[in-house]
């Protein structure tokens, strides 16, 4: 007991610390002062009258989804003498495989078999993994006996069913203003027109002049300034989104984003807890001495070929470019780094692609063995899907519908869930094929699949 | 006895002639016995020309109404609309309704446009009114795109002004003649590109009106961001939205060929502007094509033995107003994608099945009314029998999600303000 009472203490004071520093805790300090004239503010009892004040005045709330947010990120409370390192990542082998050749615990033998069943796929580590039930609890609101959009909005169901009370109940969240109510609200699916609004809610983004102010700077410093990493985003739009159907519309909306995200420096923050480390580059002339070396480039994170695809699908929602870059930049630095760094996160892409092939051959052997005896390892196809968190391969429609539920659930598990629903559904004609060729064509095009249905067998439905 | 239905065109497209074959119908040439023409607007006139004295007969259909360019012609269509306004006004309609400053409520859908030279002063009355604003000159009877200039000064249309004060009668070829519009400066920006909207609209008969929506319409981008700025008004990838033109644009590309789906579109506005002004503009936008129809409706030939299916071209603006740009009577049957060509491939395999029920020999004598399984990707936009014969308690409203009104169309005649109801 007392050791979890030290721990919340620890946790409250270190987000205390945390919010003290930002644009809120000024806003409310305004206020406080502010409300000294009201006339319902006693001297007397001044603590609660203000107190009262923030409460009905919205303030409250808004601390509360600040709060929220942190927690959301926060890691798991640690030793008191851990040292930073253990924040960002705790295993030590992971640690030391940020360049990476071959990931292996060393404290862990293969003989060792009762406790980890022989496992076919690519990923040895042995990291934690959810099993179905797990999965069934976590996942429990996107269950057989709950509405869900995506699947009870379509046009055979009639609206009274689920959907009208469903935005009813969307539309109340949001004049609430809750981040947690909408978290959970939306497990089951946002509305078209209120998703915008949510996924700005539950990410705690508040288009505050500040802010609009800071991408205005970002703007000029892309005016003012070259970047090499310049040239990698120009080609990365131009081969992934630009050729996309749904998203080219939008390529200079993510040159936008993406040129400014660069120059951001506020996104080191999330190395803190970032399993990976910002790449140095020191002054010419001055390697290896720390008092030249600055982050290259200036947020940390160096683009790869599909990177835009993060971004691509926010330009349905945001058409305001400060707002859709804020979005991004938070939906960045809560979830898609991820999918890009070494961790044992169990959102991390090492545990993703476990997850994925832990279920694949525990419920679908035979299928398993099939492509591995064929040459066509299973998570070589899906790899690139749970990379891009399914950008660029699924409808926006259903990809929209995928991302409400990562918010939801503020975990990427749902990807690997996903690509193992994928190969279950597809797996009559998986079976059929002989090499990895075939199979890579069988898996080629998702344009037409519906996630949450998929989703829904696949968890709820199939015989375990 | 059934025999097999024979065809000919004169329009070599893959997306027709394999629709044909798939049928297992016969190739013949038009001098032969045919029963299915699909003519260019060229061999329309011809066939239907005072001089040759064609006669079709009951087991013979074509893809054109002879007379269809009461709405395909730019300047046609604008007089036509014109009058059919003006009657509804005499007629107390409640649809003519106008507003404070004299702008129809309900049936302000065209741009304010004039005929040149004929209506030349009335023009430069109009144009110096607002002197800022920009017009854009199309000829009447060109396509693609072609022949299309903006301006915003007197000056450089001086020619039409010219001409007609030194001719005493219409010596122009109707080739010459042009449309200015007020050009629609503020159109609605996805991405900061400038689009508009192809509708594929199939009418079997004018008379009662019968017209079906395609659902698969598309929006063409402009492969360049979109600018008011003076400086660009020659620059014609920024402001002309046809695929002949933004092909030849340095950044087109031809895998999505910068079209989106209508469907694409709908996510889009839902997401950023919300369900009911989505569903609004969609309302508007089909209303505005049963009113172009109903205005043409009386002029038109309602030969028995054509069809038609028009591209209609409309733009919607920042204020998501959407307006009737033309009405084309052959939209092109090229395809500048894969996915273009499935699109125009099953756009004929489903207009055949409504046009040619059961791909047998036609009878010109039949109602022209399809099962509904046969409509394929085509929706009932306007029935006007049936609108007739419904009471007057029937269900307007739409489900969410689906883009028309019920199978009973919408009684826009009756008067009632249950029309209202949207709007």
């Amino acid at each position: 007991m007392l050791q979890e009472e030290s721990d919340l203490a620890l946790i409250i004071a270190q987000i205390v610390q945390k919010l003290k520093g930002s644009n809120l805790y000024a806003q409310l300090e305004r206020q406080a002062w502010a409300s000294l004239q009201r006339p319902e503010i006693k001297l007397e009892s001044l603590k609660e009258d203000i107190k009262e004040f923030f409460k009905i005045s919205g303030w409250e709330k808004k601390l509360q989804n600040a709060v929220y947010s942190e927690l959301s990120v926060f890691p798991l409370p640690s030793h008191p003498a851990a040292p930073p390192e253990h924040l960002k990542e705790p295993l030590v082998y992971m640690r030391k495989a940020q360049v990476l050749i071959n990931l292996r615990n060393p404290n862990y033998e293969n003989g060792d078999s009762h406790s980890f069943r022989t496992h076919l796929g690519l990923i040895q580590v042995p990291l934690k993994v959810k099993d179905i039930p797990e999965l069934k609890e976590f996942f429990v609101e996107l269950g057989l006996t709950a509405g869900q959009l995506g699947i009870d909005d379509s046009t055979q169901v009639p609206p009274e069913l689920f959907e009208n009370e469903h935005v009813r109940i969307g539309q109340k969240v949001l004049s609430e203003q809750d981040s947690a109510a909408a978290q959970q609200y939306i497990r089951q699916g946002s509305p078209t027109a209120l998703r915008a609004e949510l996924w700005a809610l539950i990410l705690n983004i508040s288009s505050q002049p500040e802010d609009i102010l800071y991408y205005e700077q970002l703007k000029t410093n892309v005016i003012q300034h070259d970047l090499l990493v310049d040239s990698l985003i120009y080609k990365d739009v131009k081969l992934t989104a630009s050729n996309d159907d749904y998203y080219f519309v939008f390529e200079d909306y993510l040159y936008q984003v993406l040129l400014c995200f660069s120059r951001d420096t506020s996104v080191l923050g999330h190395f803190a807890y970032n399993s990976a480390s910002p790449p140095k580059s020191y002054i010419r002339g001055k390697l290896g001495l720390e008092e030249y070396a600055v982050f290259y480039p200036p947020n940390g994170v160096i683009p790869f070929h599909g990177f835009s695809m993060y971004v691509a699908p926010l330009c349905f929602l945001y058409h305001e470019p400060s707002k859709l870059y804020q979005i991004f930049r938070e939906m960045y630095v809560r979830f898609f780094f991820r999918l890009h760094s070494i961790s044992s996160h169990p959102s991390g892409i090492v545990s993703l692609c476990l997850l994925f092939e832990t279920l694949l051959q525990t419920y679908l052997p035979q299928l398993f063995y099939h492509l591995r005896e064929i040459g066509a390892q299973p998570l070589r196809i899906s790899f690139k899907w749970m990379v891009r968190a399914f950008s660029g391969y699924l409808a926006t429609d259903q990809l929209l519908l995928l991302w409400d539920r990562i918010l939801g659930y503020n975990s990427l598990e749902i990807l690997a869930v996903l690509a193992a629903a994928v190969f279950a559904f597809r797996a009559v004609n998986l079976m059929e094929v002989t090499s990895l060729a075939a199979a890579e064509a069988v898996l080629a095009d998702l344009s037409t699949l519906k996630v949450m249905p998929l989703l829904q067998i696949f968890l709820f439905a199939t015989v375990t | 006895m059934a025999g097999k239905v024979k065809w000919v065109t004169d329009i070599e497209k893959s997306v027709l002639i394999n629709n044909f074959e798939k049928r297992g119908w016969v190739q013949v040439t038009e001098n032969e016995d045919w029963n299915f023409y699909w003519m260019s607007v060229q061999t329309i006139r011809n066939v239907f020309s005072v001089e040759t004295g064609y006669r079709l007969s009951d087991d013979q259909i074509v893809n054109h109404f002879p007379n269809h360019y009461e709405l395909t012609r730019k300047d046609l269509m604008v007089k036509n609309i014109k009058r059919y306004r003006k009657e509804l006004e005499k007629e107390g309609s409640p649809l003519a309704e106008k507003d404070e400053s004299g702008k129809y409520l309900y049936l302000d859908f065209v741009p304010v446009t004039y005929m040149l030279p004929a209506d030349y002063n009335l023009f430069v009355e109009e144009f110096r009114k607002s002197p800022s604003s920009t017009w854009i000159m199309k000829p009447c009877g060109k396509a693609q795109g072609k022949g299309i200039f903006l301006i915003n000064k007197l000056s450089q249309i001086k020619k039409w002004s010219r001409d007609s004060k030194t001719s005493s009668f219409m010596t122009q070829s109707t080739k010459e003649a042009y449309v200015i519009s007020l050009y629609i400066n503020n159109p609605l920006l996805i991405g900061g590109r400038k689009f508009d909207l192809r509708l594929y609209v199939l009418v079997s008969t004018y008379r009662p009106l019968r017209c079906y929506m395609y659902k698969l319409g598309f929006c063409r981008f402009c492969t360049v961001k979109y600018t008011p700025s003076t400086s660009e008004l020659d620059n014609m990838f920024v402001h002309l939205t046809n695929v002949a033109i933004q092909k030849h644009g340095e950044d087109y590309n031809h895998i999505h060929g910068g079209k989106w789906t209508v469907h694409n579109l709908r996510l889009y506005l839902e997401s950023t502007r919300g369900k009911e002004v989505t569903s609004r503009l969609f309302d508007e936008i089909h209303w505005i094509i049963v009113q172009s129809l109903k205005a043409v409706a009386p002029v038109m030939n309602n030969d028995k033995h054509c069809f038609e299916c028009y591209g209609y071209d409309i733009i919607i603006d920042d204020k998501l107003k959407p307006w009737l740009i033309e009405v084309n009577a052959s939209p092109s049957l090229t395809s500048s994608t894969a996915n273009d060509r499935i699109l125009k491939y099953n756009l004929i395999n489903d207009t055949l099945n409504i046009a040619v029920p059961n791909g047998e020999i036609p009878d010109c004598k039949w109602n022209k009314s399809p099962p509904k399984e046969v409509l394929g990707n085509y929706e009932i936009l306007y029935d006007e029998e049936l609108a007739q014969g419904d009471g007057p308690d029937r269900e307007l409203r739409s489900r969410p999600g689906q883009s028309l009104g019920p199978r009973g169309g919408r009684s826009r005649d009756s008067g009632r303000t249950v029309l209202t109801t949207w709007k």
